[in-house]
C-alpha cells in the first residue's frame, strides 16, 4: 500500500505541469506546446527561446495562466473540503452542500444580483457579488453549526438535519428572489449557479491564495484525528481526541475555503463528492494521504474540466458546473455500483 | 485503584444508575454482571469517561477523571465498546495502529509499531493484517478491536506517572467461539497480573465470570446488589433470585464453575438413570 501511495503521488505530480501546459496552450487562440514551454522558459530568464509572438505570450500570461491556477486552487480546495467533511460526517456521500454553504451562497448571490450590486461603484465595486456570496456562505454555516450545538457538544446528526432545513429555507427565499427578478437578472443568477472560471484575473488568484492554501494545510493537520474519528465518537474520545474542537475546526476551515471558492467561481458541483471517493479507491482511507492526494487530483480534474469547457464550444464557453455534473454523475454511479458489487462479493 | 463515588445517571426522567459506589483494584480482573438493563454498560461508560454522570465522581488513583486531560486519559485507560461502526474500511493493521494514536504526534515510533505487531500476534489476528475490516466476520472484528484497545494501554517507555493502566471491556466475548472466549479472557487476566493493570469487564456468561474474575459486582435496576470476591458473591440462591433460572455451582479448590438452566442434583440424578 505504501508503494502504491508513492506511485500515485509521483504520477499525479508529473501530470500537474502537463496540465498547466495543456491548459495554457490549448484554446481559441493558437499557441503550440513548444512555444508554450518556451514562453515559460523565457519567463524564468532563459535565453534563446523566443520563437513566439508578443501576443501569444500575452494571451498565455494574462488570459490563460491565472485561469489554470484558479481552476487548480479551487479544485484542490473543493476536494479537500469534501474529504474533510466526509470524515466528519463519517459518510462518504457528504459534501459542502450539506452544511448549507452552497445554499447560503446561492441566496446571497441572487440578492446581490437582483440589487444590481455589480453595477454599483462602491468600495467593493466589481467584487461585490463575490463578497456577498462569501458572507452568505459563512452565515448559513454558522446558523447550521449553532443549531447543532447543545450542552457544549455538537451533534453531527443534528448538523446534517439542520443543514437540510436551512438548505430548504434558503432555496425557498432564492426562489422568491428569482420570482422578483427580470430576464437579465434571471440569466445572471442561472449562469452564476452553473459556475464559471471566466472571471479570473490575477487579483482574484492572489486574494484566493491564503484562503485556499491555509485551510488545506489546517485540514491536513486534522488528518490523524479524522482517522480515529472514523471509529465513532466515543472511541475517538477514548483515544484522546477532543471531538468538539475537531468538529469546530473542520467546519471553520471548510467554510472559509469553500465560501471563497464559491464567491469566485460560483457553484461547482461533484468535485467535493467525487474526488475524495476516487482517491480512497486509489490509496485507501487514511486521511493524511486522502487529503493531499485529493488536493492534487482535484486540481488536475478541475483544470482539465475547465479546459474542456473552453474547447467544446470555442470561442464561447460552457459553464463548468454543467461539465463536472455531466462527467461526474456517470463516474459516480459506476463507483457506487462497483462498491455495491464488492460489498456483496 | 478505580473509585466510583456515588454516581447517578439519568436520561430524562429515567434513572439508569442511582448512587453507585464501587472499587476496582490494579492487578485484578473485576467482572460486572447483572440482567439486561441493569446499568452495566452505563457504569463502564462513566468509568471510561465517554459520558458524564449526573451526580458523583470517578477517581483514578485518587485523581478525579474530570481533571485529567483527554490525552493523559487516553494513555491510562483503554475502553472496548460494544458497538463497532467504522465508517470506511480501514485495514486490520490500520485499526490496531489507531490504538497507539495517543502515544505519538505525526508518525508512530518504532516502539509503537512493535507493540502493534506483537499485540496482533498475541490476539491471533496477524494473518488478517491487510484485510479490510468491512470483510471480517463478527468474531474477527471483535478480536481486532480488542487488539486495538490492548495496544492502546500496552506499557511503553516515556509514560512517567501513568504506569498503572486501566482496561475496560464491555462484553469482550461477544461473537466469539468458545475457544476465543477463553483465549481472550485468559489474555486479559494475564495482562492484569503481569502489568498490574486494573481490568474491568462486563460479562453475561456466569461460567466465564467464575473462571476468570477475581472480584465481581452484581447489578440490578441501576444499583449494586452485591460485590466482593467472585467466589463469595456468586451463590446459587442470589443468582437464581436475580436471573430467575435454575443455577448450579460446582466448586472445589481448583475449580469454580457455574451451569445455568438446570440444577446440579437433578442433572446428577438423570445421569445416573
Amino acid at each position: 500500500m505504501i508503494q502504491r501511495v508513492k506511485v500515485t503521488y509521483i504520477f499525479l505530480l508529473i501530470l500537474l505541469p502537463i496540465c498547466i501546459i495543456l491548459g495554457t496552450s490549448l484554446g481559441a487562440f493558437n499557441i503550440e506546446f513548444k512555444q508554450c514551454t518556451n514562453i515559460f522558459l523565457d519567463l524564468f530568464g532563459a535565453d534563446n527561446y523566443s520563437d513566439f509572438t508578443k501576443s501569444q505570450s500575452n494571451v498565455l500570461l494574462y488570459i490563460r495562466l491565472h485561469r489554470v491556477f484558479l481552476s487548480m486552487m479551487i479544485g484542490a480546495a473543493l476536494a479537500v473540503s469534501g474529504a474533510g467533511l466526509q470524515g466528519l460526517f463519517r459518510n462518504p456521500l457528504a459534501d459542502a452542500g450539506l452544511i448549507g454553504i452552497s445554499a447560503g451562497a446561492m441566496l446571497a448571490a441572487s440578492i446581490a444580483i437582483i440589487l444590481g450590486l455589480q453595477f454599483t461603484s462602491g468600495i467593493l465595486g466589481y467584487y461585490s457579488i463575490s463578497v456577498a456570496t462569501f458572507i452568505g456562505a459563512i452565515s448559513t454555516t454558522i446558523v447550521v453549526f449553532r443549531l447543532s450545538k447543545s450542552n457544549k457538544t455538537t451533534n453531527v446528526a443534528t448538523m446534517l438535519l439542520g443543514g437540510i432545513a436551512i438548505n430548504a429555507l434558503a432555496g425557498a427565499v432564492t426562489g422568491f428572489i428569482i420570482y422578483l427578478s427580470d430576464d437579465d437578472q434571471l440569466r445572471d443568477i442561472t449562469f452564476w449557479s452553473l459556475g464559471s472560471l471566466g472571471g479570473a484575473d490575477w487579483e482574484k488568484v492572489i486574494a484566493l491564495i491564503p484562503l485556499i492554501i491555509l485551510p488545506i494545510i489546517m485540514i491536513a493537520h486534522l488528518a490523524k484525528k479524522l482517522d480515529v474519528f472514523a471509529l465513532g465518537e466515543s472511541d475517538a474520545i477514548c483515544l484522546g481526541v477532543n471531538v468538539n474542537a475537531l468538529k469546530r475546526k473542520l467546519v471553520v476551515w471548510v467554510t472559509i475555503t469553500v465560501g471563497a471558492c464559491v464567491a469566485v467561481a460560483g457553484m461547482i458541483g461533484f468535485i467535493g463528492l467525487l474526488i475524495p471517493h476516487i482517491t480512497r479507491l486509489l490509496v485507501g482511507p487514511k486521511h493524511r494521504n486522502l487529503i493531499w492526494i485529493s488536493a492534487i487530483l482535484g486540481a488536475l480534474v478541475l483544470s482539465i474540466a475547465d479546459l474542456l469547457c473552453r474547447l467544446i464550444v470555442a470561442p464561447a464557453e460552457l459553464p463548468i458546473g454543467i461539465l463536472t455534473a455531466i462527467l461526474g454523475t456517470p463516474l459516480f454511479l459506476v463507483l457506487l455500483i462497483q462498491q455495491k458489487r464488492r460489498a456483496n462479493g | 485503584m478505580v473509585e466510583v463515588n456515588g454516581i447517578s445517571f439519568d436520561i430524562g426522567r429515567a434513572t439508569i444508575l442511582s448512587k453507585v459506589n464501587a472499587r476496582f483494584k490494579h492487578g485484578e480482573v473485576s467482572a460486572i454482571i447483572g440482567p439486561n438493563g441493569a446499568g452495566k454498560s452505563t457504569l463502564v461508560k462513566c468509568i471510561a469517561g465517554t459520558i458524564r454522570p449526573t451526580e458523583g465522581c470517578i477517581e483514578f488513583d485518587g485523581e478525579n477523571i474530570n481533571r485529567i486531560s483527554l490525552e493523559k486519559l487516553a494513555i491510562k485507560r483503554g475502553y472496548l465498546n460494544q458497538q463497532f461502526n467504522l465508517s470506511v474500511g480501514y485495514t486490520v493493521k490500520e485499526v490496531v495502529s489507531m490504538g497507539r494514536f495517543p502515544h505519538y504526534k505525526v508518525y508512530p515510533s518504532k516502539e509503537d509499531n512493535e507493540i502493534v505487531t506483537s499485540v496482533m500476534k498475541l490476539v491471533d489476528i496477524s494473518y488478517l493484517s491487510d484485510r479490510n475490516t468491512h470483510t471480517l466476520s463478527g468474531g474477527e472484528l471483535q478480536r481486532v478491536h480488542f487488539a486495538r484497545t490492548l495496544a492502546q494501554v500496552w506499557p511503553s517507555s516515556n509514560e512517567k506517572g501513568i504506569e498503572d493502566k486501566i482496561l475496560i471491556l464491555d462484553e469482550p466475548v461477544n461473537n466469539l467461539d468458545p475457544q476465543y472466549q477463553h483465549f481472550i479472557l485468559r489474555l486479559a487476566k494475564d495482562f492484569a497480573k503481569n502489568y498490574n493493570v486494573c481490568v474491568i469487564v462486563v460479562l453475561h456468561d456466569l461460567n466465564l465470570v467464575a473462571q476468570y474474575s477475581d472480584c465481581s459486582i452484581l447489578m440490578k435496576g441501576g444499583e449494586i446488589i452485591c460485590s466482593g470476591k467472585t467466589r463469595e458473591v456468586l451463590t446459587e440462591e442470589l443468582l437464581e433470585e436475580i436471573y430467575k433460572v435454575p443455577i448450579s455451582i460446582i466448586e472445589n479448590e481448583n475449580h469454580f464453575n457455574i451451569i445455568t438452566g438446570i440444577k446440579y442434583n437433578q442433572l446428577k440424578k438423570e445421569l445416573i438413570k
